[in-house]
């Protein structure tokens, strides 16, 4: 049952070409301490799309989804090269105010981080600080984005409880509500499902179906199937490089790299 | 707008981290500054027997070995007596007992030195005079006395701390071997926790170096090493209790004031040192601040 | 007869003979002053001011004058404290310069209080001329307990995972904004926690003031930041030294009562406070 919903919802996106890319990733290497994790990355992100990064783990899928938003700014010794263009601005700049940059592309992580606040408060941790709102604004905010994040059902009647109260699936659905509520433009998801159970798994990859709709979403994943289900293009990385990219039809049936269709088969990359 | 309150946020911080890092910085200058005409015009002769400020001798050594007898004493008690009970509220107490037990010792730390001092005069200066047959019971034995008990539960929460602290594998390895409760701890607890157990003693060490109103009270404050020097049923002196006794009527700026620094700031660097290497040991485990 | 044994027992019974020693001098120390102070304690005793030197009438001024200092002293540290925690855990990265702050801010914890007299004589009674000042005596107490309130604001503000600030600047934080919407309720119960402790320490010491901050007798409420108080460590010594009068030694076991009373009701109130932080997870 769940797996027509899904086929059917796919292919009523249409992947066009001549799209321009939202985000421009270019030549783009990144050191830790002297350690090379990326190197000499080149992708384009298209719009309204599915991009997911799946790979072995260490392959710096994670380094380089953290990179786009810029959140790895802060670790020690982090060197990076290359270039990444959001909306044709490169985002490292030295003008770029990277507060509101992140107001644009909005990130979830793998742990759901839920802030010892009311449900109703962590959806508006994010955006109460950019905008005055009345009362009135903040409910219908509450409201839309918990519906958005298929959670408004099973919380509208407890909002003032505690975020922690709830189910880590349902926590984790809390956490996109909240980055949702910023109304970004990008969404990076780094292994959001990879904690929760598959019932809430289902249920977030299912939003994502519905949500390119309106976001572009890059979404990392270790689970191909999961990928399978999802994705408008994959990306495949081993070791800090990109192995092979495409549309996913392309590289789920005639993947052209013998390491691509490997991993595809035995999710195991020799690298 | 927010600019400009991260603007302030930011500088407040740095401010007050520079504050609380040039504290110490601060004391030490002063100290040193206030010791050099000291330095400059006594000499050598600091390191004399003689402090009799009248006549412009400033011999501190007297103080110096108080200070060190006392110290010693101190330790002496209070080490083996500390590291005991330890073993007994770590090993042998029943584990429900331990965390109320731990802090009613913990509350003896709290007890104001004076308060230490008061008692010290009340009653174990007379007890020793009466039972020693002395002309006073302010002696330097006494001091030792009071200072024992007073790092007493520095140790004793310390050891009692490092023993708890061991993985619970060495115990029931040991115990598999078929040794007695003491040998477990004699030949696999302490070693392990010999680190800590220096440490603990190392900053009692520090704390009996420091101590000022306990022992000023029941030392007896007379500026000589007795004869011999090993008669601790004597009154003495320490660098810490002559400092308290007569700081505030020395006259700022004169050589007996810059003498008495002099002291302070030799007390301070001991001090100092003794604490930096005590902490450096304890960075070393990851218990980095407890 | 097994030699081993033998010696284990003898082991364990000097382990108990040390704990039950330890016990008696805890018995006796607690004791003897709630024994001797409560028989000065009473009314007149807590509200009327010293008469001859302290051998008769109350401690009432010393009670204020130590309780002003403390909350002065609670004030001027909070904030240093609080900020220098937020400094080192968000703002230092450098291991080298994190090192050297440790050093500089921790070792200032062994230095023996005697010498914060000393210095507080030197540097404010005679340089800068302040006086004997009860002001000046809150400073130099705020020295003294700074480094216990930045470790415990430092603990709690280090315990938050980084993930947490993550989740905040993902969402377009600044980095002040995380700090003060994340960081700072939990640095704050941090730094209460170990306000709490070093006022319990800070309320019982003696030679930090006894040369800057407290005249023995004939002072009562200050009214400009530049006068004496009395206080009630400094007013056990001087009743101490008159350990010969028995009515000045009764009085001294009195105000020792009061003293121990209140750093034990500080101590607890730390306690408490950190176990109901701990409790909500705040």
């Amino acid at each position: 049952m769940i797996q027509e919903s899904f086929t059917e919802l796919k292919d009523s996106t249409t992947i066009t070409d001549c799209e321009f890319p939202v985000l421009n990733i270019s030549g783009f290497s990144v050191s830790i301490n002297k350690t090379n994790i990326l190197k000499d990355i080149d992708l384009q992100v298209p719009k309204n799309q599915i991009t997911c990064i799946i790979g072995p783990s260490g392959s710096g899928k994670s380094t380089l989804i953290r990179s786009i938003n810029r959140i790895n700014d802060d670790v020690v010794g982090f060197k990076k090269q290359g270039d990444i263009h959001f909306q044709n601005n490169s985002i490292f700049k030295k003008n770029v105010d990277v507060a509101n940059l992140r107001k644009d592309i909005g990130m979830v992580f793998q742990k759901p981080c839920v802030f010892p606040k009311s449900i109703s408060e962590n959806v508006l941790f994010g955006i109460q600080h950019s905008k005055k709102q009345s009362k009135q604004e903040k409910s219908v905010i509450v409201e839309k984005y918990l519906r958005a994040s298929a959670l408004w059902e099973e919380v509208s009647q407890r909002l003032d409880e505690k975020g922690s109260s709830l189910s880590i699936g349902q926590q984790q659905r809390l956490c996109i509500a909240r980055t949702l509520a910023m109304e970004p433009q990008v969404i990076l998801l780094d292994e959001p499902t990879s904690s929760l159970d598959p019932l809430s798994s289902r249920a977030i990859e299912k939003m994502m179906l519905e949500l390119k709709k309106e976001y572009t979403i890059v979404f990392v994943t270790h689970n191909i199937q999961q990928a399978k289900r999802i994705a408008d293009r994959i990306v495949f990385m081993c070791e800090g490089i990109i192995i092979e990219q495409g549309s996913a039809d392309e590289i789920f049936t005639k993947a052209k790299h013998p390491k691509t269709r490997g991993y595809l088969v035995d999710e195991y990359c020799d690298c | 707008m927010s600019k400009s309150t991260a603007k302030i946020g930011k500088s407040y911080v740095l401010a007050s981290t520079i504050i609380s890092a040039l504290i110490i910085v601060l004391v030490f200058i002063i100290l040193v500054a206030n010791s050099w005409q000291a330095v400059t015009e006594v000499g050598w002769n600091l390191f004399s027997l003689r402090w009799n400020a009248p006549s412009d001798e400033f011999g501190i050594l007297s103080m110096c070995f108080g200070t060190a007898i006392v110290t010693l004493i101190a330790l002496v008690l209070a080490v083996p007596l500390g590291i005991l009970t330890a073993i007994f509220t770590s090993e042998m107490l029943p584990s429900k007992l331990r965390i109320p037990v731990k802090s009613l010792l913990e509350l003896l730390a709290g007890i104001p030195s004076i308060i230490y001092g008061l008692i010290g005069i009340a009653f174990f200066a007379i007890w020793l005079q009466g039972f020693f047959q002395l002309q006073s019971g302010r002696t330097i034995l006494t001091a030792g006395f009071l200072l024992a008990i007073m790092i007493l539960p520095t140790i004793i929460t310390l050891v009692d701390d490092a023993l708890h602290n061991i993985p619970k594998q060495y115990h029931e390895a040991s115990l598999g071997l078929g040794l007695y409760k003491y040998e477990i701890i004699k030949n696999t607890l302490l070693p392990i926790a010999k680190a800590d157990i220096y440490g603990a003693i190392l900053l009692a060490f520090g704390r009996a170096l420091g101590e000022t109103m306990a022992v000023m009270l029941v030392i007896g404050s007379i500026d000589k090493i007795p004869s011999p020097f090993f008669d601790v049923l004597s009154p003495g002196q320490t660098i810490t209790s002559k400092l308290g006794r007569e700081i505030a009527e020395t006259s700022f700026g004169s050589v007996h004031f810059s003498a008495m620094i002099f002291m302070g700031l030799l007390l301070f660097s001991l001090v100092l040192v003794i604490t930096l290497i005590a902490q450096r040991a304890n960075k070393k485990r990851i218990r980095l601040y407890e | 007869m097994n030699s081993r044994k033998i010696i284990n027992g003898l082991f364990m019974n000097a382990t108990r003979l040390a704990f039950i020693f330890c016990a008696v001098v805890l018995v006796f120390l607690f004791g003897t002053i709630i024994w001797k102070g409560s028989a000065a304690i009473s009314i007149e005793f807590l509200t009327q001011p010293t008469e001859s030197f302290g051998a008769s009438g109350g401690i009432v001024y010393q009670i204020t004058g130590s309780i002003l200092m403390i909350i002065t002293t609670a004030l001027i540290t909070f904030p240093i404290a609080l900020g220098t925690a937020i400094y080192r855990s968000e703002y230092l990265k450098n291991p080298r310069a994190q090192n050297i702050a440790d050093t500089l801010i921790f070792s200032l914890n062994g230095i023996p209080s005697v010498i914060f007299g000393i210095f507080g004589l030197i540097f404010f009674v005679n340089i800068l001329g302040t006086g004997v000042s009860w002001f000046v005596g809150s400073i130099i107490l705020a020295m003294m307990i700074l480094p216990t309130l930045v470790l415990c604001a430092y603990q709690s503000i280090n315990s938050i995972p980084s993930i947490y600030r993550e989740s905040a600047l993902a969402l377009g934080m600044t980095k002040w904004k995380v700090i003060t919407t994340v960081l700072l309720p939990k640095g704050v119960n941090g730094a209460i926690t170990g306000l709490l402790i070093g006022i319990a320490r800070a309320i019982g010491e003696t030679a930090p003031i006894m040369f800057i901050a407290t005249a023995f007798s004939g002072v009562q409420f200050p009214s400009t930041l530049l006068q004496p108080v009395s206080a009630l460590p400094t007013h056990i010594l001087s009743l101490a030294q008159q350990a010969t009068n028995p009515a000045a030694l009764q009085n001294a076991w009195g105000t020792s009562l009061v003293l121990v009373f209140l750093v034990i009701l500080f101590s607890l109130s730390g306690l408490l406070v950190r176990l109901r932080f701990k409790k909500n997870n705040i």
